[in-house]
């Protein structure tokens, strides 16, 4: 049997690896003390989610300062709402549901266009060149950007949860509230759509570089 | 083997998803399918493209913000955020709109069955081309009895020939072999 196939039956059974159990574990642990009013508890629960609460709220928004203030704002929800939250539920899920949430909202405040404003892109671009020193791989982290931001939004969230973040297929079927089949259709129909359209852009480069 | 079984197949063997025998299958359409070997060559460097991002970092946690915002209790006067995944409310609408519309289609196309006295079998196959319309309102996808993910519109490409004999005991849901549209 696939992994993939041995994945969706234990998606469908809703049983979590001994490992993923015990991760959960610690979490509740931190979470039931977060609930007592332990800020330290909290501060850990924030550290161990923040790297991936930014990165779904910038792959909503393709803004850096408004990632930032979305996931903030996600967490300070949390806090918000963690008296009623029942230790029982899926944390991760709730909370990367708030952070896609707040993200859309502020997507929509933002604009109702879905296409990413080329200068955030020139932004976002010019702030990761800062780090790479490798020119030629800078230039092939803006033309990966480029073409996963002319993706629309249903296929590049659970491209870049998946295939970036390392999300598995179950946690974005419930992360997105969709089915574990539609997931893997909309990842399929991703790579697809990210595959030609960088082969048409990989090979236009190697032209140019030709000539 | 189809376009999208092919492409299916061949990310599960790049992410290496899949047992011995599934890989050995692909291997050999590998060795004989140049065409397989170039699609593969290219899902190799579209995942090689991804990969490049997956060791962005994120600037640290801004805890004292938090904490701070949580003592001033910012966002306390706003609602909670409504669970809206994309487009949820709107395909709930949509598959409203589709189950009322087959129900009148059926509806109506039973009312013209009994008043013109015709039985399922004498109606000529051309007759029932609202069956084929109710089904462009099925699901995008679903699962074959192999548990293979399927693209609905594909599959009953494929079954053409099953549709144009098609009665009413041997209809098109019971030929995709489901439980297909897993629902939560």
């Amino acid at each position: 049997m696939s992994e993939a196939r041995a994945h969706q039956l234990r998606f469908l059974a809703g049983t979590p690896s001994s490992a993923e159990a015990n991760e959960r574990s610690e979490e509740k642990d931190f979470l039931r003390r977060a609930q007592a009013g332990d800020p330290e508890a909290f501060g850990w629960v924030v550290n161990k989610h923040w790297k991936r609460a930014y990165w779904t709220a910038y792959d909503v928004l393709y803004d850096h300062d408004r990632a930032q203030d979305v996931a903030q704002e996600a967490f300070v929800k949390v806090h918000r709402a963690l008296q009623s939250y029942d230790l029982a539920r899926d944390f991760a899920s709730w909370l990367y549901r708030i952070v896609l949430n707040v993200a859309i909202d502020h997507k929509r405040r933002r604009d109702r266009d879905r296409s990413v404003p080329t200068d955030r892109i020139n932004e976002m671009v010019d702030a990761r060149r800062a780090h790479i020193e490798d020119e030629a791989k800078a230039a092939k982290i803006e033309r990966v950007e480029l073409v996963l931001s002319q993706l629309p939004d249903k296929y590049r969230i659970p491209l870049s949860l998946k295939d970036i973040e390392g999300m598995s297929v179950d946690e974005i079927a419930k992360l997105l509230d969709v089915s574990y089949s539609t997931v893997r259709w909309r990842l399929h129909k991703a790579r697809k759509l990210f595959r030609e359209k960088w082969t048409r852009i990989e090979r236009r480069e190697e032209r140019r570089n030709n000539s | 083997m189809r376009r999208f079984q092919l492409e299916s197949k061949l990310h599960d063997y790049l992410a290496n998803e899949l047992d011995a025998s599934a890989r050995a299958e692909v291997e050999a359409l590998l060795a004989r399918d140049e065409s397989a070997r170039a699609l593969l060559d290219e899902m190799r460097a579209a995942d090689d493209a991804l990969s490049l991002l997956r060791d962005r970092q994120a600037p640290e946690a801004p805890l004292e913000a938090i904490q701070r915002q949580i003592a001033a209790g910012v966002f306390a006067g706003r609602p909670e955020p409504e669970l809206h995944a994309w487009g949820t409310r709107f395909y709930k609408r949509v598959a409203a709109a589709a189950v009322l519309t087959c129900g009148v289609s059926l509806g109506l196309l039973g009312h013209n069955v009994w008043s013109n006295g015709s039985t399922s079998v004498e109606t000529p196959v051309s007759d029932r081309a609202p069956v084929v319309h109710d089904i462009r309102k099925l699901p995008e996808m679903g699962v074959d009895v192999d548990g293979n993910i399927v693209d609905t519109y594909e599959f009953l490409n494929r079954n053409r020939n099953n549709l144009a004999t098609f009665t009413p005991t041997d209809s098109v849901t019971p030929s995709l072999e489901i439980d297909p549209f897993r629902r939560r």
